[in-house]
Formats: structure tokens, C-alpha cells, sequence
């Protein structure tokens, strides 16, 4: 348990790090690319036909651009000590409630995309994993290969094209109901699952080629309980890396998905306040992608230190 | 175990009548009437979205346009100026209410006019003094004549709230309006529920509820209106109109608006400091080619800044014309000769230039590509770079800027006097998208005598002769005209699209079947 927390606390305060130091790229990448963050703001909050000098400099005063960049920026990280993320210079809502609400989105996106990939790459990569080589591993691995080289809004348009145009079962776009859910859900679970499905074949070849899973079936059990008792969990740890990772980046946001189906993301929102230079929304979302990351690494540590009998030996003894 | 064999069909019987019901019951709901927008609400404040609660009918403005344009009464049932031309009367309509049941009075929608006046983008530069209301009476009074205030009155931007809506520092709590339809709820961003109002002062909505949905991408708006999800489909391109106009479930609504698309120049560059220079430049582009192969309409090759649709269109003017011979004759008039890789050369320096541009709006681009070619064809080398659009204020503030091709909209409010100021008026009054370099006295002087005129006629002569002479010296060279392609699903009926953008989408709408 000792180790637990030691490794929580060790992750944690990578995380903040990592945290600060992207959000501070952030700021300082956004600063050194050319043009004028008053401007910026300007056009996107009062549209290109109200933008003159006049409305950019009152911007600038008002939300203190014209201030030292070093003085913006040590203002900034006094207020994020006490959890203040500031306000968008665009709309002039508090950051911490445009990233929930936001954030909501893309979790709620990303974890039913995850559990579509899962669902779909279990059966699909034990099915491949148990026969290696055979006719269907090979067909499937020609199918990854096809579904992972399509890009995602080609997907998601022939989906649209079929389910909601042809067949009018699901919506195009919005998020009013779990029905709005299901197509984007599925555009980024069937890409995940392709990759998925080799991760988890290759992984049950390579348990099942280990001594302890021929020792299993000497020993007279039967073949589906040997791979329910001593595959399925040994072959589960790269692979619940693997997804966690994909997890990590479905959190961070899938720009092209979300504007393809007007979700609400994370991704969009980030994507939109570079374009307007949105200072303190970058930052706010440099943070909290930071932050998740981290999150999802605990987490799939602890899920593999509770599935691999080696790992917890081994921290508790060293 | 054979117990659990048993139970799963009858589970699976459950769940089907339970979709089944809800779906059932989903058809006995009234579905809202949908309008999808590419465009976002910037906050709640009417200040920065208000274009989305005037035009879905729930915020009224004092002023509005007719069909063809023209201003029409809204809040204000009547308006005139006194004789010095300093002091505006309004004379608000009786009955009103807003959302919250607090009726319309002069003191209220003073109230909200100089929160409007004092933080308003649209009126930075227009002479407001002061503004005051009593009964059913609101007077502005203004430091010089200004006739083109009732036609600002129309911008989504003055739309007036109850003085409920306010809070502390007069920031907006939550709208409430006049309008037909009341805001019920919205995520203040890209979607906007709407229930009608029961006690508004006119025509009543039919449909009870409508929704307004910011759709970014172009293709999944026409997906939308194709599947039936959208009733009205906004801002969709040339090509996805196209293809949606065979379809039997929607109509396509293209209208044209007056927003141009047109090249700023430098004209203190010695490329583009004389008007022949200029006129070489505008011969050589070939807009019906452009109109009739990018933007797949032939209507919208400008034949002079200002399309049919805007009042500062003269129909007298001789077209711009595409003649590269004349173009070629021009620039050598100027002095300009050919060198031998076919490039016009003065004083050791090639007519060369960069033409900056933007992707927000996707034509520009393309639009660029063609103009560097068909330049190319009289011996003008341009390069293209496209940026951000605020790239293009920038480098005008600092000079630097040489052409940009650009989207300007004129139709801002129904008058397209602030604009005309903005780009060709006086040095002072420049804002940063207009023409750089240029400036005409004689320009100068109509403008301030258009402002100061409150007769029809004499206001349409003087529109007539700042029209001849931006077609004369062109200091912006005008490339195309902007149409507006809508899908309008067969679901309803009475939509109408007006070229200015003020009148509110759902108005008049209802289910056809």
C-alpha cells in the first residue's frame, strides 16, 4: 500500500510539473508567433467588420495586454496557485467553467469511444490471438491495416451517409441525446479497435508461447480455462497500456471528429482559442490536458500493479 | 439457469416496447424548429451575439429593414428629427412587454440604449450626445447631424432588454426581450432553446419551440439539412447548394448580399499610386470566369463595389470590364515596360507584389490563385500568402500591407454610410480593411454632407457620386459579390431571407404539413 501512495505522489507532482511547464509553452509559443494578441481578440469577439485600431487598443488596455509578458505571466501563475484559471479574453467567461463544460463533452466522447473499441477489439484480437497466422488473423490484420490508414472524417462520413441520411436511424450532428453519441463514438472506437485488436492478438500469441500457459494445459485443464485463468489477465497488461494511452489522447481531444459532428469538445475549444489567441484558455487547457495524462497513468499503473503479481513483488521488495 | 434462459427474451421484449414507446411518444412531441448557423455566440451579452437572438425573434431592435431593404418600425412605431437635426424622436409602440412581463416605457429603453452607446463597438465613432425617455417618448441627441442613425438603430448590437437582464456593472445577467420567441435554455455557446411567448404584440409564433445550433463545419450544416435535422441550413458554399438543389425535401434560398469580395491595395506603392495603374490591374481580372468556375454563379461578378441589393448601388455606372490588352496599353502609358522574362519593369523595379489573404473564408484562397494567374497574363507577378485575417490590420497599421484580397461587408447596418467612411473617408475616420493611401477630398466632403442630408433624394445623388467615383479611381478593386446559399427544409413554410441579415429567420414560419 506503501508503494501505492509513494507512486500516486510521485506521479502527481510529475504531473504538476508537466502541467506548468506545458501551460507555460503555451504562453510563451503563442507570444512568440507573429501578429498581435489584442487583434487577435478583437476580430474574434467583435467579428473583422467592427475591428479597428480603436477597439483593438481599448482591448489591449482593458484586459491588460499592454502590461510586460513576464509580469502576464507571473499574474497568471499567482492566480493558479489559488486555483483561478482568470476569464477568455473572447467571451470573458471564467475559464475553470468554458473547460468543464467542454470537458464534459470529451470525456463523455471518449469514454464511450473507448468502450466501442473495447468491445469491438476483445473478441475480434482474442478470436486472432488464439488462432496467430490463421486465415482469420491474417484477413483481420489486412483490415486493421485498412481501417487504421482511413482517416477518421472519412469515416464519419460514410456513417453519416449511411446511417443517418440513407437509413435515418441516428443524427448527423449535435449532442441532445445519447443518439448523438453513438456515430461519433463509433468513428473514433472502430480506428482505436483496429489497433487494439493487434495489440491484444499479438500479446495472447506471445502468452500463450510462455511456459507457465503450457505448463497450464499439461497440467489437464481445459484450453478455455487456461486462457480465461492464465491468458486473458497476463495478455491484459500491454494492452491496458495501450488503451490508456488512447484513452489519454481521446481526452486531449479529436479536433477533426468534433467538428465534423459539432461536439462540443475540448479539442475544438483549444483549436478555436489559438486562432484567437486566448491566452488564459491555452493555458487552462495546457493544464488540465497536463493533468490528465497524469490521471490516466495512475490509473492504468494501479490496474496493472493489481493484474501483475511480478510488479507488486517486485516494489515490494525493492 | 433455465430461469435465466426464460427471463432474457422477456427482457428483450421490455426493452424493444420501451424504445418503442419513447419513440412513440418523441413523435406525439412537436419537434422544434431547427436553424443551423456556422456562427457561435461570443458570450451571452446582445453586445457581441446578438445577431443570434435577433434573428431566431427573441430580442427586438428599435428599427428594422422591409423585404427590399428599406427601414421599417420594430420597437419604434415612428421616428423623426428635429429642425436643427440634433435631437431624434422615437415614439415606441404601445402594449409591448418584454419576457419578464415589464412593459416597454422610453425610461427602460433609455436604460439599455446607453449601456449600448457607452460599450457598442458600432458606435465608437457616431456623434451620440445623450439619450433620454419619458411615457412612450425616446430622444437621442447627437453633436452633429446624423442622419444614418435609425438605420444603426437596426444592428443586432442595439437590440433592447428588460432592465432585468442587467447586473452589477451592467454586465448581462440573461435575456430578456420583446421578441416572439424567449430563450428557455442554451449552453451559451452553440446551442439556443427558444419557447414562444404568449403575450408578445404581434403576429404570435406558430411553431412553440425553435433551436439554434452553431454547426462550424460547412459539409455537416448540408448533412443536416439533407437528413431533415435542419429546417433552415445557413452560409452553405456554392458547391453543397449545388448538389442539394435536386433534392425533394428542401428548398435552396440563394440570396445576394452586400458583402464584396475585393483587393485593398497600398496606393502608396508606385504600383497601384495612379488611378490608370489601378484600372490596369482591375482590366486584367477576368470576374466572370472566376464567378461563373469557383463560385459557380455568374450573377456575382462585380460590376462595381456595390451589388444590386444595397442602396449605394448605381445602375448607371459602366461596368467593370476584363480587357487585358487595355490593361497591358495602361500600364505602359504609366511607364511600365515589359523586361525580358515578361515582367512590367519601372526605374529598375518589377510590378511585383504580395497579395495577403485569409481561409476563414474558404473562396479567398482560391479566388487568389486565379487573380495571380490571370496577372500573370499582362506581365504582373504576384505571390500569394495567406494568414490569418488579422494579419491584414496589422500590416495596414504599420504600412507594410501591399494588396490583400478580402471579404467586406457593407451591409453592416441597412446604410452603408459607416463603412464607406471607415474605408474611403477621411484619414481619421480610417478603420484598417478600407483602402490604403488613398484618400479623396471631394469623397470626403459627400460623406459629410450624406450624414448631414435627411432627404431622400439629395442622400441617393450624393450615394450616386462616391459610387462614380470609387468606380472611377478605384482605390479597392472589386472582384466578386457575395450570395448567401440556405437550404429551407419543405417541412415549413413562410421563410424568408433578407439580403441585410436583420429580419429574424422564424419569423412568419410554420409547418407546412
Amino acid at each position: 500500500m506503501e508503494q501505492i501512495v509513494r507512486s500516486i505522489c510521485r506521479h502527481l507532482f510529475q504531473g504538476i510539473c508537466v502541467a506548468l511547464i506545458v501551460a507555460t509553452l503555451g504562453f510563451v509559443a503563442v507570444n512568440l508567433t507573429r501578429g498581435d494578441t489584442a487583434l487577435d481578440v478583437a476580430i474574434a469577439r467583435y467579428s473583422e467588420d467592427l475591428t479597428d485600431a480603436a477597439v483593438v487598443e481599448q482591448i489591449r488596455r482593458e484586459e491588460g495586454l499592454d502590461r510586460p509578458l513576464a509580469m502576464q505571466y507571473f499574474q497568471w501563475v499567482a492566480r493558479v496557485i489559488t486555483f483561478d484559471l482568470g476569464r477568455s479574453l473572447v467571451s470573458r467567461e471564467q475559464v475553470t467553467g468554458l473547460l468543464a463544460h467542454h470537458f464534459y463533452y470529451t470525456f463523455l466522447l471518449a469514454a464511450t469511444a473507448t468502450t466501442v473499441s473495447i468491445l469491438i477489439a476483445l473478441p475480434w484480437g482474442i478470436l486472432c490471438g488464439v488462432y496467430p497466422g490463421g486465415i482469420v488473423d491474417t484477413v483481420s490484420s489486412m483490415i486493421c491495416s485498412a481501417l487504421v490508414s482511413v482517416p477518421q472524417f472519412v469515416i464519419g462520413l460514410l456513417l453519416i451517409l449511411s446511417l443517418s441520411i440513407k437509413l435515418h436511424w441516428l443524427p448527423v450532428a449535435g449532442f441532445f441525446s445519447p443518439a448523438h453519441l453513438v456515430i461519433p463514438a463509433i468513428t473514433l472506437g472502430i480506428g482505436l479497435a483496429a489497433v487494439s485488436s493487434r495489440v491484444i492478438a499479438t500479446s495472447l500469441a506471445d502468452v500463450r508461447g510462455a511456459l507457465f500457459y503450457r505448463f497450464g494445459a499439461m497440467k489437464g485443464l481445459s484450453p478455455f480455462k487456461v486462457l480465461t485463468a492464465h491468458g486473458m489477465r497476463n495478455a491484459a497488461i500491454p494492452v491496458i497500456t495501450y488503451i490508456g494511452v488512447q484513452a489519454a489522447h481521446l481526452l486531449d481531444g479529436v479536433v477533426v471528429v468534433e467538428t465534423l459532428f459539432a461536439w462540443p469538445g475540448i479539442g475544438k475549444l483549444l483549436l478555436d482559442s489559438v486562432l484567437a489567441r486566448d491566452i488564459p484558455v491555452i493555458q487552462g487547457a495546457c493544464l488540465l490536458i497536463g493533468l490528465l495524462y497524469v490521471t490516466v497513468n495512475i490509473t492504468v499503473d494501479m490496474i496493472c500493479f493489481a493484474l501483475d503479481p511480478c510488479r507488486r513483488n517486485y516494489q515490494t521488495t525493492s | 439457469m433455465i430461469l435465466i434462459n426464460k427471463k432474457i427474451p422477456i427482457l428483450l421484449l421490455c426493452m424493444l416496447f420501451t424504445l418503442g414507446g419513447s419513440q412513440v411518444l418523441a413523435s406525439q412531441t412537436e419537434r422544434p424548429l431547427v436553424i443551423v448557423s456556422p456562427w457561435g455566440a461570443k458570450g451571452m451579452d446582445p453586445l457581441v451575439s446578438g445577431f443570434i437572438f435577433t434573428r431566431m425573434g427573441c430580442l427586438e431592435t428599435l428599427v428594422t429593414t422591409d423585404d427590399k431593404g428599406g427601414l421599417a418600425p420594430l420597437l419604434a412605431s415612428k421616428w423623426h428629427v428635429s429642425d436643427d437635426k440634433l435631437s431624434w424622436t422615437f415614439i415606441l409602440r404601445d402594449n409591448v412587454l418584454f419576457h419578464d412581463s415589464t412593459p416597454l416605457t422610453g425610461e427602460n429603453t433609455a436604460l439599455a440604449l446607453k449601456r449600448i452607446f457607452a460599450r457598442g463597438k458600432l458606435f465608437k465613432s457616431s456623434p451620440i450626445e445623450s439619450v433620454s425617455g419619458s411615457g412612450q417618448k425616446l430622444t437621442i441627441k447627437t453633436k452633429k447631424p446624423f442622419s444614418a442613425l435609425p438605420a444603426y438603430l437596426a444592428h443586432s448590437s442595439t437590440a433592447i432588454m428588460s432592465p432585468a437582464a442587467f447586473g452589477t456593472d451592467a454586465e448581462v445577467d440573461k435575456i430578456i426581450g420583446t421578441g416572439f420567441y424567449k430563450l428557455a435554455d442554451s449552453d451559451g455557446k452553440t446551442v439556443f432553446n427558444f419557447i414562444a411567448f404568449s403575450d408578445y404584440w404581434g403576429k404570435k409564433a406558430t411553431i412553440k419551440r425553435a433551436r439554434y445550433l452553431a454547426v462550424s463545419d460547412g459539409e455537416t450544416r448540408a448533412l443536416m439539412a439533407e437528413s431533415g435535422e435542419a429546417d433552415i441550413a445557413l452560409t452553405l458554399s456554392a458547391t453543397a447548394a449545388r448538389r442539394l438543389r435536386g433534392m425533394n425535401n428542401i428548398d435552396i434560398h440563394s440570396t445576394a448580399i452586400p458583402r464584396v469580395r475585393e483587393i485593398t491595395l497600398n496606393a502608396n506603392l508606385p504600383f497601384f499610386d495612379t488611378a490608370p495603374e489601378r484600372l490596369a490591374i482591375s482590366l486584367a481580372i477576368d470576374r466572370e470566369g472566376i464567378a461563373n468556375a469557383i463560385l459557380k454563379n455568374l450573377g456575382t461578378a462585380a460590376t462595381q463595389l456595390m451589388p444590386a441589393v444595397s442602396m449605394w448601388h448605381n445602375p448607371g455606372l459602366l461596368p467593370l470590364s476584363h480587357d487585358p490588352e487595355k490593361a497591358r496599353q495602361l500600364l505602359e502609358k504609366a511607364g511600365w515596360e515589359k523586361s525580358q522574362d515578361g515582367i512590367y519593369t519601372k526605374d529598375g523595379q518589377e510590378f511585383s507584389f504580395e497579395l495577403l489573404t485569409y481561409s476563414t473564408r474558404p473562396m479567398l484562397p482560391v479566388v487568389a490563385e486565379a487573380l495571380q494567374s490571370q496577372f500573370a497574363e499582362i506581365g504582373v507577378k504576384m505571390t500569394i500568402m495567406v494568414a490569418k485575417s488579422s494579419q491584414i490590420p496589422s500590416k495596414y497599421k504599420d504600412g507594410t500591407l501591399e494588396a490583400a484580397l478580402i471579404g467586406r461587408n457593407f451591409g453592416l447596418v441597412p446604410d452603408s454610410i459607416g463603412t464607406i467612411t471607415s474605408d474611403f473617408g477621411p484619414a481619421l475616420a480610417r478603420g484598417s480593411w478600407g483602402s490604403l493611401g488613398w484618400e479623396s477630398e471631394k469623397t470626403n466632403s459627400l460623406i459629410e454632407q450624406y450624414l448631414a442630408t435627411f432627404e431622400d433624394q439629395k442622400a441617393a445623388k450624393i450615394r450616386t457620386d462616391i459610387a462614380e467615383i470609387l468606380q472611377h479611381e478605384l482605390p479597392v478593386i472589386p472582384v466578386s459579390w457575395y450570395d448567401h446559399h440556405v437550404t429551407v427544409s419543405k417541412r415549413i413554410s413562410g421563410a424568408k431571407l433578407d439580403p441585410y441579415e436583420i429580419i429574424p429567420y422564424t419569423k412568419g414560419v410554420r409547418w407546412s404539413r
